[in-house]
This record gives C-alpha cells, sequence and structure tokens, in this order.
C-alpha cells in the first residue's frame, strides 16, 4: 500500500514536469550581456540625463551574458551600443521584473532620440510593456551611424539583467509561453489552495490551513517575482510595490515554517528545530521591518539567508520519519523539490551557475511540484491520522468488548456472589432464628432460675426462722407432757387422800417428800414458761406464715386493691433472718397508706429484690459495723397534681454505683457480682414489674455513699 | 449425772432443753457467752451445745473462744438450718464432736449427749491412768537413783535395797 502511493507520488510528479516542460520556451534565448558596458552612478555627476553622460569616461565592459548587479540598492548605468542597421526597431527587453526604478534612454549619434523615464523616478514612461517584463522599442533610426542605448537602473533586490534585443513578434510568443506557463502554475497553485481550503472546512485540521496560507504565500512570491504584481494594479502604490517582494518573501518564508512545524510537528517530535526556528521567524520580522523602514537590501539579504531554513527542515522531516511519523516521509521527497528549486534560485541570483530559462523556472516548477506532492503528503498525513484513529476506535472497540466481556464475566461472578451470599445469609438467617428461639428459650430458662433462686432464698429464710419456734414448740410440749405427768401423779395422789383415814398424816408426808423428790414447784414454774415459749412459738410461726401468705399471695397475679406496708413487712419478715445482725433496717411506714392496685406476690419480688441488693450492698461497707450499715425504708403518701401518690423509698447507705454502673442496672444480664453468683436479670425483672404498675422508678446513687430507689405509685 | 452446758440466744429453746434434759443430765442454761463461761468454770462441764447463729459471736467462734482454757469438755454444735460454710468451719476451727440440727429430736439429742459424755470420761480416764503411770515411773527411778548412789559408796544397806527393789517392783507391775 506504502510502495503504491509512492509510486502515485511520482507519476504525479512525472505529469506535473511533463506539463510545465511542455510549456516551457522551446529555444534557449540570446542575452546581450557581453554587448554591454557598466558605469556605476557615483561616477555620473547631478545632472538630468544629457548627451554628456555617454561621453563620461569610466565605462567598463560587462563580459558576461547576463550581468549580475548584486543586491546593492545602488544606481547602475548600463550602455549598449546597437547596430543601427539591423536592430533598430526591434525591441530591448530585461527580463526582470522585480527592478525598482528602471529608466530607457536611446542615443542616437550623441542625442538622445527617445527617453523612457527621466533617469531618477519609478519605471515611468516604458515604451510597451509586452507581457511582465520591460521592454523598449528602438526607434528605426537607421541614419545613426552611432546607435546607444542608456539604461538606469535600480533595485532593492539582486539585480540580474538578462537582456536581450528581440523581435515583436519573438518577445509577445516568449511572454505568451511565460504566461502559460504561469497560468499552469498559479493554476495549479490554485486549485491546491481551493483542494486545501476546502479540506481545511472539511476536516477541520489546521494544518490544512497552514498549508493554504503558505501555497497562498508561495505562489504570491512567485506572482510577484515574474512580474504578475501588476496585474493587481500594485504599481499605482509604488512604496508598497517596491516592498512587495521582500513582504512576500518574509509572508512565504514565515509560512514555510508555520506550516512546516506543524506538519512535521516539531515541537513534540524535533524540539531543538522547533527552537531553531523560532529564531528564523525572528529574523524574518527583522527582515520584514528593515523592508518596512527601506534597508531593502538588508532585508533581501535576510530573506535569501533565512531560506537556508528550509535546509533544517531536512533533517527535522529525517528524525520525524525516524520516530515512525510515515507522512514526513512524503514532505521530504516535496520538499527536496523545492530546496532544489530554491537552491538553483539562490544560486542563480549569486550567479554561481547562470541565468538561463532552466534556472530562471526551476523554482515554479520545483514549487509547483512541491505544492501537490505536499498537498498528498497532507492526504497521506491525513489518511495516517484517520488510520491512526481507525486503529485507536479498533483498538478502544477491542478494549471495549474486552471490557464488555469482562463486565459479563464479572456480572456472572457477581451474580454467583450474590447467590451465595444470599444463600449464606438465608442459612445465617435460620441459624440466627433459632439462635433467638434458644436465646428466648434460655431467658425462659434464667428467669425460671431467677425465680428458683428467690424461692431458695425465701425457703432458706423461712426454714430458719420457722425452725427455731418449731423446736421449742415441739421440744416444750414433750416437756410440758412429762411435767402434767409429775403433777398429774400428785394430783391423783391428793385426790385419793381419804380425810378421815388414818394414815393421812403420813401419806400427806410421803406426798410431799414426793413432791419435793418431783421439784413440783420448778416444775410449776416451768410450766408457764413452757407455755408461754408454746404460745410464743405458734405466734412467730403464725406470723411467718402469715408473712408468706402475703408474699406469696395465690392472687399474686391478678391486679387488686393492696397495702403496700402490709407488703413491705412481709417481705421483712421473710428477709430478716438473713438479715439480722448485718444490716439495720430502720422503717418508716405511714399509717394511713391508700390502698395501691397492684399485683401483690409480684410486687413483693419487687420489695426482696431491692431490699437484698440493699443489703448486700451496705454489708460490702467493711468499713462499717454491722449496727452502722443502714437501710432505711420509708413509704408516704404524697399528693400532688390533685392525685394521690404512694411513694416507697429504700435506701442504703452501702458501696453506690458508679454512673456507668447506674446506667445500666435494668439491662438484662448485667451484673457487678462475679461469674455464677448472680444472674443478672433481677432488677431488669423488677423494672418489667414496675412498668406493669406503671410505677415511676428513680435511682439515685454515688460511690461509697449508698444508693436510693424511689417508687411511685398511683395510689 | 452427766453436766451439760447450752448457750443459745432464744431463751425459748433454754427452757424447752432444760424441760427435757433435766431429769437425766445436770442441765445448765444461758444466753450469754461470758455466762457460759463462766458456768465452764464453775462446774465440770463435760458437754458444751452451743447455737450457731447468735447475734453477738457464732457458734463456731464461742468453741474457739473457749478452746485453750476448756479444751476437753465435748463441743457439739446446734443450728436453725444446714449451712455448710458454718459446718466447714465448726469442724476445721471450732473441733466440734458433732453438728444437730434444729428442732432435734429429744432422744437422738440425749443419745448424743450421752455418748459424747462416754467419750469425755473415756478420755479423762486415759489421761488420769496416764497421769499415774508417770508418777509411778519418776518414783521408779528415783529408788533406782538410790540404790545406784547406795552400790557406788559402798555402803552396805541390804534390807534397804531389797526393800527399794521391791518397791520398784510394784510401781512397774
Amino acid at each position: 500500500m506504502n510502495s503504491v502511493r509512492l509510486h502515485g507520488f511520482r507519476c504525479i510528479g512525472l505529469v506535473a514536469l511533463a506539463v510545465i516542460g511542455f510549456a516551457f520556451p522551446a529555444g534557449a534565448q540570446k542575452y546581450i550581456g557581453e554587448r554591454m558596458e557598466l558605469l556605476p552612478d557615483s561616477l555620473v555627476p547631478k545632472m538630468s540625463v544629457t548627451e554628456q553622460i555617454v561621453d563620461l569616461l569610466g565605462w567598463q565592459p560587462i563580459g558576461v551574458a547576463v550581468p549580475n548587479l548584486g543586491n546593492s540598492s545602488e544606481v547602475y548605468w548600463l550602455r549598449l551600443k546597437l547596430d543601427a542597421a539591423t536592430e533598430a526597431g526591434s525591441l530591448l527587453e530585461i527580463q526582470n521584473a522585480t527592478i525598482d526604478e528602471l529608466s530607457c534612454f536611446i542615443v542616437c549619434d550623441g542625442e538622445v532620440i527617445t527617453a523612457y523615464g527621466d533617469g531618477e523616478s519609478h519605471r515611468s514612461g516604458q515604451d510597451s510593456q509586452l507581457g511582465t517584463y520591460p521592454s523598449f522599442s528602438v526607434p528605426l533610426a537607421t541614419e545613426c551611424t552611432d546607435l546607444e542605448v542608456l539604461i538606469r537602473v535600480q533595485s532593492g533586490k539582486p539585480l540580474l539583467l538578462p537582456v536581450r534585443i528581440a523581435g515583436h513578434k519573438e518577445v509577445i510568443r516568449d511572454a505568451h509561453q511565460r504566461d502559460v506557463f504561469f497560468a499552469a502554475y498559479f493554476g495549479i497553485i490554485f486549485v491546491m489552495l481551493l483542494y486545501n481550503l476546502f479540506l481545511y472546512f472539511s476536516v477541520g485540521d489546521r494544518n490544512y490551513l497552514w498549508y493554504a496560507m503558505y501555497i497562498v504565500t508561495v505562489g504570491g512570491a512567485q506572482l510577484v517575482l515574474n512580474g504578475y504584481a501588476g496585474l493587481l494594479n500594485v504599481d499605482e502604490w509604488p512604496w508598497l510595490e517596491r516592498r512587495l517582494v521582500h513582504f512576500m518573501g518574509v509572508f512565504s518564508g514565515v509560512a514555510t515554517i508555520v506550516f512546516a512545524r506543524d506538519f512535521l510537528d516539531l515541537p513534540k517530535r524535533v524540539p531543538w528545530l522547533n527552537t531553531v526556528m523560532y529564531v528564523y521567524l525572528g529574523i524574518y520580522g527583522l527582515a520584514f521591518l528593515l523592508a518596512l523602514f527601506g534597508w531593502m537590501t538588508w532585508s533581501y539579504n535576510l530573506i535569501n539567508f533565512c531560506a537556508l531554513a528550509i535546509f533544517l527542515l531536512i533533517p527535522g522531516a529525517i528524525v520525524s520519519m525516524r520516530q515512525g511519523f510515515r507522512p514526513a516521509r512524503y514532505f521530504l521527497i516535496a520538499w527536496m523539490f523545492f530546496i532544489v528549486a530554491v537552491l538553483v534560485f539562490v544560486l542563480k541570483d549569486s550567479s554561481v551557475i547562470p541565468f538561463n530559462q532552466w534556472t530562471f523556472f526551476a523554482l515554479p516548477v520545483g514549487n509547483a511540484i512541491e505544492v501537490v506532492l505536499l498537498s498528498l503528503a497532507l492526504a497521506s498525513r491525513i489518511n495516517e491520522m484517520k488510520q491512526e484513529a481507525t486503529k485507536a476506535k479498533e483498538q478502544q472497540l477491542r478494549l471495549a468488548q474486552q471490557n464488555e466481556r469482562m463486565v459479563t464475566n464479572q456480572n456472572r461472578l457477581l451474580e454467583d456472589r450474590v447467590r451465595e451470599r444470599t444463600q449464606e445469609l438465608q442459612q445465617a438467617n435460620g441459624e440466627l432464628e433459632n439462635t433467638l428461639s434458644d436465646l428466648q428459650t434460655a431467658q425462659q430458662q434464667l428467669l425460671q432460675q431467677e425465680k428458683l433462686a428467690s424461692i431458695g432464698q425465701l425457703t432458706a429464710g423461712i426454714a430458719h426462722e420457722l425452725n427455731n419456734p418449731i423446736n421449742f414448740v415441739s421440744s416444750s410440749s414433750a416437756s410440758l407432757k412429762r411435767d402434767f405427768e409429775d403433777v398429774e401423779e400428785v394430783l391423783r395422789r391428793v385426790m385419793a387422800l381419804q380425810p378421815d383415814s388414818d394414815g393421812l398424816h403420813d401419806e400427806v408426808r410421803a406426798l410431799r417428800e414426793r413432791m419435793e423428790e418431783l421439784d413440783l414447784e420448778f416444775t410449776q414454774e416451768e410450766i408457764v414458761q413452757l407455755l408461754k415459749g408454746i404460745e410464743d412459738g405458734a405466734g412467730r410461726t403464725a406470723e411467718i406464715v402469715k408473712g408468706l401468705r402475703i408474699f406469696g399471695r395465690v392472687d399474686g397475679d391478678a391486679f387488686a386493691p393492696a397495702q403496700l406496708n402490709e407488703l413491705l413487712e412481709s417481705t421483712l419478715v421473710i428477709l430478716r433472718s438473713s438479715l439480722r445482725d448485718q444490716v439495720a433496717i430502720d422503717l418508716e411506714l405511714e399509717a394511713d397508706l391508700p390502698l395501691v392496685r397492684c399485683q401483690a406476690g409480684r410486687l413483693n419480688q419487687v420489695f426482696m429484690n431491692m431490699i437484698t441488693n440493699a443489703a448486700h450492698a451496705t454489708m460490702e461497707r467493711k468499713d462499717l459495723a454491722p449496727e452502722d450499715r443502714l437501710i432505711y425504708i420509708q413509704s408516704k403518701k404524697v399528693n400532688e397534681g390533685g392525685k394521690d401518690w404512694v411513694v416507697i423509698r429504700i435506701e442504703d447507705n452501702g458501696v453506690g454505683m458508679t454512673e456507668d454502673v447506674r446506667k445500666q442496672i435494668f439491662d438484662p444480664f448485667f451484673t457487678t457480682k462475679a461469674v455464677g453468683e448472680g444472674t443478672g436479670l433481677g432488677l431488669s425483672i423488677v423494672m418489667g414489674i414496675l412498668s406493669d404498675h406503671q410505677a415511676e422508678v428513680d435511682v439515685q446513687s454515688a460511690p461509697q455513699r449508698g444508693t436510693a430507689f424511689t417508687l411511685t405509685f398511683t395510689a | 449425772m452427766i453436766h451439760v452446758l447450752y448457750l443459745d440466744d432464744e431463751s425459748h429453746n433454754l427452757t424447752a432443753f432444760r424441760a427435757a434434759f433435766r431429769r437425766v443430765f445436770k442441765v445448765h442454761v444461758t444466753t450469754e457467752p461470758t455466762e457460759a463461761v463462766q458456768l465452764l468454770r464453775e462446774h465440770p462441764i463435760e458437754v458444751v451445745i452451743s447455737d450457731q447463729k447468735m447475734p453477738s459471736l457464732s457458734g463456731v467462734e464461742f468453741f474457739e473462744l473457749i478452746m485453750s482454757d476448756f479444751p476437753d469438755p465435748i463441743r457439739m454444735l446446734l443450728t436453725g438450718h444446714a449451712d455448710i460454710d458454718a459446718v466447714i468451719d465448726a469442724i476445721n476451727k471450732g473441733q466440734i464432736y458433732k453438728y444437730i440440727s434444729k428442732p432435734w429430736n429429744e432422744a437422738e439429742l440425749q443419745a448424743l449427749v450421752e455418748e459424747a459424755a462416754g467419750q469425755f470420761r473415756r478420755k479423762r480416764t486415759v489421761q488420769q491412768e496416764g497421769d499415774r503411770m508417770i508418777q509411778q515411773m519418776r518414783q521408779a527411778k528415783e529408788l533406782a537413783a538410790w540404790i545406784v548412789e547406795v552400790t557406788a559408796s559402798g555402803v552396805v544397806a541390804v534390807p534397804e535395797i531389797h526393800e527399794k527393789a521391791k518397791k520398784i517392783d510394784e510401781l512397774l507391775s
């Protein structure tokens, strides 16, 4: 594909050459520099052109076919002797369209017979201008023996003066040929301009715009260089006309650099060259200024110097190519054409190679080919970029497909994971439900245990409380029976006494002895004591049983009005044995406490729990003597907001709690006791019971100071 | 008659105890530990019974208290309900002979007291016997020393030696 395109380039190049070759003037033209003489203006007195000039000394023969007066801005005089017989009536043509000042005087035998221009001002008064080159008619002065032509020239551009004498026909023909040639050239330039502008507007690549500018300026430079500026009527602005070549040179140079820089992407690929190009742009700017202020020669020299920049673009293109930028190769080929052409142009200007049709046309031809080839290079660049874009797109597509595949895989994986997780979660959920039900079971068991524990505590307390009275009641009754048997024996013997019997006295004495033996006096006393003990024991037993009945009310779970004082007392009866001698209890119960609708049995559990907790808290105060460990239990009626409230306060001077602990005491399983000593459920159950009673609970505590629970019930 | 001391803070129990056992034992009762010590000092107490749960001090503490001054009487602990800590303490610290729970069984308690008193008496007999033997040994030793001394000095007093030797034989038999 690459070689095909290269072939295409070659073909186009050949065709272009053929077209231009066709337009070339057929034969070589004969320049007559060798017949001419030169006189620098410095040697000419400042006067209007007169016959005296002719006679001035200092004329020097030129000796070359095409005189090159260099680039000096000086004024030169040229003298040419004509053969009046053969050359009168023909045309003198100077094939340089960029001479700033040009005057021509025909001198016959020392007298000026025709003057074209005044010799000082701009090229005015040309006899005829056939085509783009200045030409002057030589009058038919056949009678003249000495027919001379004096030419005065001055230019800010290199003064290359290809002068020829030719017939009108010949001049016209050559002018036409040149016109055709340049028409073709400008045609190419114009087409390329349109083409690239079109491309710019359709593709939007800035490089096309630079290229279009490049074409415009380079074409414009050719236009000006070859005298076609007159077509645009620039001769009406002499100031501009004198500088047009310079300006166009600067513009085309700048456009070239700008375009090449962008095309080869110098800033990125060859940064050093980019910097150099900036320097050249600077020099171009300087050349422009010089031209602007009339330093025409210096300006032109600078412009020619800057033309070297195009050589530097070659290594730029090579580096760019080496970096794999393929369009750089087409750029290089096209550029070679241009370089050769410019080289020829510059060398011709400096007379290294002779001026002729070939050297003259080399620049436009090379330029035309270059323009076409560059256009193709641009197309290739666009292609390249398109390919890159396509490649990038394909890459993207591939990536996208890959991504999609990955995403699909990922999705599948994710779905699998989600399914797995869902299963796991369901399983976990099931396990959690099991755990929950286990927990509920455990909780119920714990509640049961807590209940059993309180029952255990209860029975232990009651057992101890009951065992003492039972012990002395049962023991006393047995003793009482024995005592009574003694008393009965004595009584029976007393009853058996007969008042009138003989041995009454003896019998009474024996009876007394027996009574003393039985210690009946003491027995009598003992009987009283035993009876009192029995009575007392029965009373205490009854009290305990009553307390038990109140404490463990059968109707405990039904809401019924109850006297909370009674409940507190019964709880204390149960707890008495375990608290006695350990803790001092200060009871302050209000006598006419209103009844409270409550579940008496459950409230007993509450009081028992709280009093037990208080006892434990105080017993931990090892620093206090048992009689200083206090539990204060108070009940009172409070009237607030038009309603009666029963307030129970259970206060201790035990170890107290920190704020942290206080906040947690009602939490299930929270305990400050060692593992295995408490379920941590006591107060949470209490809380449940109290909230069932809609009782308000207030807890105040300070470490080492004590704790106070205040319960408020609706009366 | 066996001398029994009973200490309990519940006076009804004391009354019941005395009523039950005054016919078989010589019963001493009190609610005060200090009075109990006094009674121990005044009477030949053979068996001491104490309630475990008392306000001023526990039964085990009481036993510990009297241990040094009155090591011989047999100690028995009486309590309202089984409290394993009290039992452990009673055995380790109080060195008690028996542990009795309320309410007591009269016959059982009587048997226990008699058994304890037997134990006390046996112990006392063995001790008295031992004391007596030690005494005899000492006397025999003294006699033997005299014989050795007399023999060594060369003084011949054969009938005395015979008499003393006969006495030693009696003491050692």
